[in-house]
């Protein structure tokens, strides 16, 4: 066996649409806690690094833009990705946690005339995706992780090899804990060969078995059983961006990365494919779905990014493009599936949000909408269109007994106007009532409202500005 | 028609009052109302406040409180008589008591137990409607207090008519009278922004968010009448007044008596302070009383006798006497502390005949008011003192003064940017990217380095909010040390409520609410060098093998006048910061008194009055000496003429302006409540007029007044001084005639004082004292000493010193060494002393298994490898075969000295550095003193503290630490601001500079700052900064 270990030093930022001009970084954890999980190089070059805390890079680099960590986007790609390493080796497998591949490459040397045509067949397209990897070889899934650590080391091809490149390296580059590493250090340990020196009994009594094992894993006396990455029957890939694409060009790379990933998946099953989905998605308009059926099968990403780039410049988009998702699934030889795939949902019933749905489906999303409270004293703030996954209209007002509750809202006319200013007034009845706030929005308003009837017996609701005196009409009564 | 207003809150009643008791009260007068009710929340936390600021403007306060219930009603109790505030008081001590800190927990029998003597309101919540009232509102009908009303107000709120129709029906079920209340919760119409953000921020929420938990409009703050007569009826204001008219009650009647229990049955307190006193002269001389002490105590006795101070001698008194019985070092200061009563009591060991003090300058007759002494006690017993007290008094006559905690900058800016939505990053970056001085002029160049324009709409009001709640009170917090005792339950008195300590009561009012009231106050404070003297001393003794006590060390001793003269003073008490080590040389404190001016000096009073420069160089004989004119000269005397101490200066008031002993006293106390009141500008015009009218300078009056407001930031006077001056000279003898005892004595009683072990250790090793490092197999818990080949004294490390260690884990190791022996090895260690591995790797990182284990990775590894065997198999792990590790080098072993210890006993960092240090052509700190002034020099070193004076107009003073010394840099504003980063960032600095010599002074007037923390990598240097 011999493996190559691909390592995504810069995952979650490679993943974005690349933007080589500002300085971007992800960032884990929330709060106070809240840190760089991983920078652009932009922003490396600005100084940041992962592990600083957000207000110290902020601090340093204000226009530093900043997008939370998403897992999920991680998982897709690196899925994305085994699927498009599946054209070098049929072994791979992943370690989410570890952005890291693995690709059992014995088998494939003869086929791709040695390791070096390997190594750099393999580290050019990859740049051509658009990742930053670090790539390591050796007899071990783990020792190839520990090699693709270091920039300069030459592959270990076997055991006798991999004891002489592992020695001289520091221990901060084996897979332990932050406080074992600490302890060997403090205790003068400081290369792999310091620690594969020590006599296993005393690490065990020391450090417990896992590191024992870990390291019977790296040089290979003890077996390292993984589950392989299966190539998927159907071919789904999404890609979710952070800030909506506003212009074609900005779709064009991530298509590109998209297909080329495709690429890699269809010769790893030596297939090709004859009718090719790609839906974008939008905020707030119906999805853009673009169908392709080429007359003749067709696995060459070159290809497939030229017949969709002309398509697309044919077809208008109603908005910003906040998704991508590219799909296949008739693929010609070895096997064809047939059936619809998306369409065995569970029927719901037939009912009020059946029909809502139905309505969406028909008028589009945007066409239905449904009114909502807001908490605020000024008439025209107190409503607003609900949101998608507001429950009811009284969630809003909820409130502890600190307050009033909605329970006794007050008396307000069902038709609100905007404010009209009145030329002459009309019969004010009782007392006003005064409404101020909204000074954190710049404007405060200042008002007391009244109950009018008009000569014609129609129930107004009027106020007057307290600083100006003026007067406008702003509702209705039934 | 008239109105009194009956229920208003202050921002006392927190985060939700948005003004502060005196503009209520000025707004009220103003006004014309006839009268106004404070009544927070379950307390009476700002009605001192209130009451001081209505007897200046002479408006009636009525004193009151209210409670909420959890449906939203609430009941205000109002006090008419003495009586009735006393349950009042009781009231609010239960509902805080049965509560957890800063909440309170009421319920209805609680009110059905003892109002009857209150006058009652009820004030039905908000959106209930009439119906809803009717059942509390009865129940409300039924309760025994004096009179009750029903509390209308009129918010020009929707139903605001329809309310009043069903209150007035209400009424008339029930029989109760309608009353008219504003529920006034600012004092003017302005102010509702900022309520909305109190109200943001105690519902943890934004202001765009509160909505209906909030207030829809502005009304709630004090109206004009006029306004007040358009929305209610006439008999509603009516009743107001009836209300008013029946609360004659004031905080001036307030009757407190001092505890009985120190007076022996059968004598008076008078006799009993007599007969102590008598004893005390015996004791004091032996070979016989003095006339002049005779006759000055029988003036002093006959003065407290006439004020009837006898109790709180007598108090003060039992306190020392007790803690002098237990072996805890005190010593008393203050006004009254150096009176010659209370150097017979043994209060003070500042004898009044070196001192030209008189009792009545500073008990004044004219105030009927306690005088004030500070006990301070070593810090790290002082819990005993207060047990004591709590135990004598019982915890309900005795209880500490609360401290209002007020906001400052940082945390009105955190608060208010969050109630205005800002996000958390901008925030938190914005309150962290402040330096502790930064002032308000900073904030908008902060925001738009930030990258938030400061002229936005947001940022526009998030200055205007800041700056208006800052000094608002936030929450009260236990005073550190004053204590309160009274014959009768404290909570007749003032309500008492939890602190956050277990165990610990508070009442609600602070020293200050105490003193405007004229309440007895002992403050019992902490000090950390009596800690360290007595541990001194006790090392003295037993190294000596004979008592050494602070009596025995002599006086005005010659060899430690000359090594404070030096500026030599790492560790004295008081003199040991970098400003005080520069005025040493030039000061040159040949005698006691001498001491007691270095003390003041360097204090905001002389420094804004200009004193200090005046004064060094008539003391130095290059101005001559001459005084204003010829009264004065009796007043300044002893200090070359310069007005110094607050005393001086309250006389020079007196002689000069022509103020009376009270007036004089009206001053001294505004001026240390000049930021509470705010404003001494009627004084400074009598000041001046005075003054120029006896024919003195302008000038020099205005100097006067500079100094009395310098000395308003940070009262210092002369009694203070007196006895601080007692203990900079004992710890400075400790320091030159027993340095290992007096080094081992502050590494004992850290964290205390200016400077962190490491530079003590240096600056004692640089004295030639000798140390020991830390070892399981010899040291103590404490720093010992041992004699070295010559008999001298030398300092062993304790385990102490390593980081992390608990007390209870190292005397394990040492009680288990000492009954059976030394550890052979370190499994023996673990398992006879019972040490935990966490334990182990502790002791190996900071070097203390060295004998036993070899280096430290070699003891490290040992640790790491001790088992923790069951039973019949424990001791019994198997043997392993020896790891050979190499030896750390020198640079590795100094970087786990740092570590585990916070210092080293190997080479300086900095000596490690210097070929490199070399090549940047830098200098040692020793070196300085021999070049020439004026020269540029390059200088480097580990950052030791940051200071910025707030009178310093903005210059930072840095010290920096090599091998040899410290060297003192001068960084002007300009440099910070090009270099802020380095200036206060950095953990090691090469700075390029003019240097200043002048005196046995050195300074480096920084030009370039260069950050080289680098250099050190990992080492963790620790680095103080100061105000």
């Amino acid at each position: 066996m011999l493996w190559i270990s691909v390592l995504l030093p810069h995952l979650p930022v490679d993943l974005r649409e690349p933007a080589p001009s500002r300085a971007l970084a992800v960032t884990a954890g929330i709060g106070p806690h809240r840190c760089l999980l991983a920078c652009n190089a932009a922003a490396r070059s600005a100084g940041m690094t992962a592990g600083m805390d957000v207000p110290a890079a902020l601090m340093r680099e204000p226009a530093l833009e900043l997008i939370q960590r998403s897992k999920a986007d991680e998982r897709r790609a690196l899925h994305g990705l085994a699927c498009w390493a599946h054209q070098f080796t049929s072994d791979v497998c992943l370690d989410l946690a570890r952005w890291t591949l693995w690709l059992e490459a014995g088998a494939s040397l003869r086929y791709f005339n040695g390791l070096h045509t390997l190594h750099a067949q393999l580290k050019e397209g990859l740049t051509r995706l658009g990742y930053t990897a670090s790539i390591g070889v050796g007899p071990t899934l783990e020792a190839a992780a520990v090699l693709s650590r270091h920039r300069d080391v030459l592959p270990a091809l076997n055991f006798r090899e991999l004891r002489r490149v592992l020695a001289p390296l520091p221990l901060s580059s084996l897979l332990l804990q932050r406080a074992v590493l600490e302890q060997l250090q403090t205790s003068g340990l400081c290369t792999i060969g310091d620690l594969l020196g020590v006599a296993q009994a005393s690490i065990g009594r020391r450090f417990g078995v896992e590191l024992t094992h870990y390291l019977q894993r790296l040089l290979g006396e003890r077996p390292d059983p993984r589950r392989r990455h299966r190539m998927p029957p159907l071919y789904r890939r999404r890609l979710d961006f952070a800030q909506p694409l506003e212009v074609l060009e900005g779709l064009l790379f991530p298509l590109r990365r998209l297909l080329q990933e495709f690429q890699g998946y269809l010769r790893g099953r030596d297939v090709a494919v004859q009718r090719l989905t790609v839906t974008l998605q939008h905020r707030n308009s119906p999805d853009t779905t673009l169908q392709l059926l080429t007359s003749a099968p067709q696995r060459d990403a070159q290809r497939l990014f030229a017949l969709l780039r002309e398509k697309l410049e044919r077809t208008a988009l109603p908005q910003a493009i906040t998704r991508i998702i590219l799909t296949a699934q008739d693929f010609v030889a070895p096997q064809i599936i047939q059936g619809d795939f998306f369409d065995d949902h569970a029927r719901r019933d037939d009912s009020w949000t059946a029909l809502l749905d139905k309505l969406r489906a028909r008028l589009g999303p945007d066409a239905v909408r449904r009114l909502g409270l807001r908490d605020d004293h000024r008439p025209e703030n107190a409503w607003c269109i609900a949101a998608e996954d507001q429950a009811d209209l009284t969630a809003a007002c909820n409130h502890p007994a600190d307050g009033p509750s909605a329970a006794c809202l007050p008396d307000r006319p069902l038709w609100l106007l905007q404010p009209t200013p009145l030329a002459s007034l009309p019969l004010l009845l009782g007392t006003p009532e005064r409404i101020e706030a909204g000074w954190w929005e710049g404007e405060d308003a200042s008002r007391d409202y009244y109950l009018a009837r008009t000569a014609e017996g129609a129930r107004w609701w009027l106020y007057r500005e307290v600083g100006t005196k003026r007067w406008f009409l702003q509702g209705l009564w039934a | 028609m008239d109105y009194a207003e009956l229920l208003c809150l202050t921002n006392f009643s927190f985060q939700r009052g948005a003004s502060h008791p005196r503009e209520l009260v000025q707004r009220a007068s103003s006004l014309g109302y006839r009268a106004l009710a404070i009544t927070d929340e379950c307390s009476l936390a700002g009605i001192v406040r209130a009451h001081e600021a209505a007897v200046a403007v002479g408006l009636p306060l009525l004193i009151g409180s209210q409670f909420r219930f959890p449906q939203g009603d609430r009941i205000a109790l109002l006090a008419p008589t003495q009586a009735a505030y006393t349950q009042l008081c009781e009231l609010i001590t239960r509902a805080r008591r049965q509560a957890p800190k800063g909440t309170y927990a009421l319920r209805r029998e609680d009110f059905a137990a003892a109002i009857d003597q209150t006058l009652a309101i009820w004030i039905p919540a908000a959106h209930n409607e009439a119906a809803h009232n009717e059942a509390p509102a009865s129940w409300f009908a039924g309760l025994p207090a004096a009179a009750r009303y029903l509390g209308f107000s009129h918010h020009l709120a929707q139903d605001s008519a329809r309310r009043l129709q069903a209150m007035r029906a209400l009424g008339r079920r029930l029989g109760l009278p309608l009353v008219a209340v504003g529920d006034v919760h600012y004092h003017v119409r302005e102010r509702r922004p900022l309520h909305d953000v109190m109200t943001a921020i105690r519902l943890k929420t934004t202001v765009a968010q509160i909505g209906s938990r909030g207030f829809a409009n502005g009304e709630r703050h004090l109206r004009p009448l006029a306004s007040l007569r358009r929305l209610y009826p006439a008999e509603l204001l009516a009743t107001t007044l009836e209300i008013a008219q029946r609360c004659e009650f004031s905080l001036t009647a307030l009757y407190y008596e001092y505890p009985e229990e120190l007076v022996p049955r059968g004598l008076t307190a008078s006799e009993h302070l007599r007969a102590l006193t008598e004893r005390g002269m015996r004791t004091r001389w032996p070979q016989g009383i003095p006339q002049a002490m005779r006759s000055q105590i029988d003036k002093e006795l006959a003065l407290i006798r006439e004020l009837r101070f006898e109790h709180y001698f007598l108090t003060v008194a039992d306190i020392v006497a007790y803690a002098r019985s237990r072996g805890i070092l005190c010593q008393g200061r203050g006004s009254a502390a150096n009176s010659a009563v209370c150097y017979v009591l043994g209060v003070t060991e500042v004898d009044p005949a070196r001192m030209d003090l008189l009792l009545e300058r500073f008990i004044s007759k004219e105030r009927h008011e306690p005088p004030d002494i500070d006990i301070d006690f070593e810090h790290q017993r002082r819990e005993e003192v207060m047990q004591y007290i709590y135990n004598k008094y019982g915890r309900h006559r005795a209880a500490l003064s609360a401290t209002v905690i007020t906001y400052r900058r940082r945390m009105a800016i955190r608060d208010v940017a969050r109630a205005l939505g800002l996000p958390l990053d901008l925030v938190d970056a914005l309150a962290k990217s402040l330096q502790w001085f930064d002032g308000a002029a900073q904030l908008p160049e902060q925001l738009l380095q930030l990258g938030f324009d400061p002229r936005s709409r947001t940022a526009a009001l998030l200055l205007r909010l800041v700056a208006q709640i800052i000094g608002f009170p936030r929450h009260l917090s236990q005073h550190v040390g004053g204590f309160v005792i009274s014959q009768h339950p404290l909570s007749t008195l003032v309500p008492v409520e939890n602190a956050a300590m277990p165990d610990r009561t508070i009442i609600q009012w602070d020293k200050d609410d105490l003193d405007a009231l004229g309440l007895l106050k002992v403050d019992c404070l902490a000090l950390g060098m009596l800690s360290a003297i007595r541990r001194a001393l006790q090392l003295k003794s037993a190294f000596d093998g004979r008592s050494f006590t602070l009596a025995d060390i002599p006086a005005e001793d010659p060899a430690t006048y000359d090594m404070l003269c030096r500026g030599e003073s790492t560790g004295v008490f008081q003199v040991e910061s970098r400003a005080q080590m520069t005025m040493l040389p030039r000061l040159k404190p040949r005698s006691y008194f001498d001491l007691v001016i270095e003390v003041a000096i360097i204090r905001p009073g002389p420094i804004q009055g200009g004193m200090v420069h005046p004064y060094l160089r008539r003391r130095q004989g290059l101005e001559a000496v001459s005084y204003p004119s010829r009264e004065l000269e009796k007043i300044l005397h002893r200090t070359c003429g310069v007005p110094l101490f607050q005393e001086q200066v309250m006389e020079i008031a007196m002689v000069a302006a022509g103020f009376s002993a009270g007036e004089a006293d009206k001053v001294r106390r505004s001026m240390a409540a000049w930021q509470r009141r705010g404003g001494l500008g009627e004084y400074r015009e009598k000041l001046l007029a005075g003054m120029i009218e006896r024919g003195y300078p302008a000038a020099f009056a205005e100097q006067i007044y500079q100094q009395i407001l310098g000395f308003g930031s940070y009262g210092f006077p002369q009694s203070h001084s007196a006895s601080f001056a007692l203990l900079v000279y004992s710890s400075a003898w400790l320091r030159c005639h027993a340095p290992a005892a007096f080094v081992a004595g502050l590494l004992n009683s850290w964290p205390m004082g200016f400077y962190a072990p490491a530079q003590l250790v240096n600056d004692a090793r640089r004295n030639g004292v000798v140390f020991h490092p830390v070892d399981v197999q010899s040291s103590e818990w404490d720093c010992t000493l041992q004699a070295g080949s010559q008999g001298t004294a030398q300092v062993r490390l304790g385990l102490r010193m390593v980081a992390g260690l608990a007390e209870a884990a190292g005397e394990a190791i040492v009680k288990q060494r000492e009954s059976a022996g030394a550890y052979a090895d370190v499994d023996a260690l673990a398992h006879r002393a019972g040490v935990p591995k966490r334990v182990l790797e502790l002791l190996a990182r900071a070097g203390a298994l060295a004998s036993l284990a070899g280096h430290r990775r070699l003891a490290h590894w040992s640790a790491l490898g001790v088992e923790r065997l069951p039973g019949m198999l424990a001791g019994t792990s198997a043997q392993e075969s020896p790891l050979a590790l190499p030896a750390p080098t020198e640079g590795q072993s100094l970087l786990a000295d740092y570590r585990g210890l916070g210092l080293t006993l190997g080479r300086h960092p900095l000596a490690l550095l210097r070929g490199r240090l070399d090549r940047l052509r830098t200098c040692r700190a020793a070196d300085l003193s021999r070049l020439t002034s004026g020269r540029t020099v390059r200088v480097a070193g580990i950052v030791t503290h940051r200071q910025r004076p707030e009178t310093a107009s903005g210059v930072v003073f840095m010290s920096l630490e090599d091998e040899t010394g410290i060297s003192n840099l001068i960084v002007w504003p300009r440099v910070q601001q090009l270099q802020r980063q380095a200036v206060f960032g950095a953990r090691m600095l090469v700075v390029q500079g003019e240097l200043q010599n002048e005196m046995g002074v050195t300074h480096v007037i920084a030009s370039q700052v260069r950050d080289y923390s680098h250099w050190l990598g990992r080492l963790r240097t620790p680095a103080r900064d100061f105000r």
